[in-house]
């Protein structure tokens, strides 16, 4: 499974401050379903992630990596799942997600909270558990390692 | 100890000398030493600030010296002499006269010891504490000269209005508080009426407001505000106000304020007059809810902005506190000028006119402008 690091410069104080707060908001209310795994990293989280009840990934846990950009919150983090990615129409097999506020949707406006639940909610609204349709494509082109910001993506598909 | 020199160059035509003197090690250097001539005649004398500032106002006499010196030995041992005299007379002027003392005393008596609540180990600074008639406590900040009491003492205090403290008859310390209570007197009502403004609302600025400040940014509520410049010595009357804010929150306010000013009574403190022609009550810290109270940059999460890492210079300066508002009522999002002209350089469907960018809202999508030259 690749974890593909983005070159990572160190973050901005601006950067840094703004994840410290989105960090100790967390630690009071965080999102139902997710579990930040504590480091001494503020540039890369490591975020569990329990299916949510009553849907196809139910009791399943999945590993979502999130990494910063040093311009954090001018440009989106980039959100991965690692290990074992779950099975979804809009979830590549080498853990990029399809989801457009990770990419040309993102606003300083969204926090890693709300797009773990955006996350949560793509999860959730699925009908079946299948991979995209042009996944072996994708994930063949991805192979050095590449970083799903430099895809450009075609968000055809607003229903799951 | 003899000095050493020491050549810098193969043709022996410059020297650096170190010169040891009480305790301390100077050095300087010497250029275009003639060789097998007598007489330095074009040699030039090169030192540091601290050595400069020994020498300054004997300069010309000191190359004049060095200009006919037979030869580099001799005169460093000239400059060493010359130095002596120097930081010898300097070391007695250092010490105030033994009058400074006695004067220092009895002026302490005059004025009573129990104000006396700082004094600096070498006498050069003290600091009086006095209270007002409604018992609000003031320091009186004093520099002495070393040549008080033939020097007048110089005295800094925090007053909304800068005021030349001085004595009128010799230095009298006495005068001057004397003096410094007459002009406390004088803004007791300012104080009265700042003192229920800092009480009684949010004081968004300044962060902790001293005696001397006329000018509260208070907090109006759905990330508006409103900022007042008091007249300390009539208090009472309007204030300079400018509204901070969405448009459609502030103006209705500005309208109030320009026709209901006939509802201004001077009997009434500031605060209550102004929540009677703006027809509004000021949200206070304690029962104003933080998340819509915020104030915080909706993109960096700072008051503050982050001074720039680039430019560390900055530092020593409060970075500056939100000051563009989302028009949108409903959204009223405050950002730092900065911060949303970084974000809105960007994103690609930014459009630039003149030196106005274009954009939207990053939370509500509403239409948003700000000016390039602002970062």
């Amino acid at each position: 499974m690749s974890t593909s690091t983005p070159p990572q410069k160190t973050l901005s104080r601006i950067a840094a401050n703004r994840l410290q707060k989105e960090l100790s908001e967390w630690q009071i209310n965080p999102p139902a379903g997710f579990k930040h795994r504590v480091t001494d990293n503020l540039q890369r989280w490591i975020i569990e992630v329990n299916g949510a009840p009553g849907t196809l990934y139910s009791c399943e846990q999945y590993q979502l990596q999130v990494d910063f950009p040093e311009n954090y919150p001018m440009e989106a983090p980039q959100v991965i799942f690692i290990q074992q990615p779950p099975c979804h129409p809009h979830i590549y097999s080498n853990g990029h997600i399809c989801l457009d506020i990770l990419y040309d949707s993102w606003s300083p406006a969204m926090t890693v909270s709300s797009i773990c639940i955006s996350i949560l909610s793509m999860l959730s609204s699925a009908t079946q558990k299948a991979r995209p349709p042009d996944n072996d494509r994708y994930v063949r082109n991805c192979r050095n390692g590449r970083s799903p910001k430099e895809t450009r993506w075609w968000f055809h598909d607003d229903k799951v | 100890m003899e000095p050493i020199l020491l050549p810098l160059n193969y043709d022996f035509s410059a020297f650096h000398v170190l010169l040891p003197l009480q305790g301390k090690e100077f050095s300087f250097s010497i250029h275009n030493v003639p060789k097998g001539e007598e007489f330095l005649r074009n040699a030039k004398l090169e030192c540091n600030e601290e050595l400069r500032s020994i020498l300054r106002g004997v300069e010309h006499l000191v190359q004049e010296r060095l200009n006919q010196s037979v030869d580099l030995h001799t005169f460093v041992l000239e400059l060493k002499d010359v130095l002596e005299r120097i930081l010898r007379t300097q070391s007695l002027h250092s010490l105030p006269k033994p009058a400074f003392y006695a004067d220092l005393c009895s002026n302490l008596d005059a004025v009573g010891w129990e104000h006396l609540v700082w004094l600096a180990d070498d006498l050069s600074s003290l600091h009086f504490r006095v209270f007002d008639s409604a018992g609000r406590e003031h320091i009186l900040l004093i520099d002495l000269p070393p040549g008080f009491p033939d020097v007048q003492p110089t005295a800094s205090a925090n007053l909304p209005v800068p005021v030349d403290l001085r004595s009128l008859h010799g230095a009298s310390l006495k005068d001057i508080v004397s003096q410094y209570e007459t002009a406390i007197e004088r803004y007791q009502e300012f104080w009265k009426v700042m003192e229920d403004v800092d009480s009684r609302v949010w004081v968004m600025e300044p962060d902790h407001p001293s005696r001397a400040d006329v000018f509260r940014r208070i907090a109006l509520g759905g990330h508006c505000s409103l900022s007042i410049l008091v007249d300390p010595l009539s208090p009472r009357s309007v204030p300079e106000c400018r509204f901070f804010g969405s448009d459609a929150f502030v103006s209705p306010l500005r309208k109030l304020l320009n026709s209901g000013l006939r509802k201004w009574d001077q009997s009434r403190l500031l605060i209550a007059n102004l929540e009677a022609v703006l027809e509004l009550t000021f949200p206070s810290a304690q029962d104003t809810d933080n998340e819509d109270m915020s104030a915080d940059c909706g993109i960096c999460y700072a008051y503050r902005a982050q001074d720039d890492p680039a430019s560390p210079n900055m530092g020593a300066q409060k970075g500056s506190i939100p000051d563009r508002v989302c028009d949108n009522a409903n959204c009223a999002r405050p950002f730092h000028s900065t911060c949303l002209l970084e974000w809105l350089r960007s994103i690609t469907t930014t459009r630039q006119s003149f030196d106005v960018l274009f954009g939207h809202c990053p939370y509500c999508s509403h239409p948003i402008a700000v000016k390039s030259t602002h970062g």
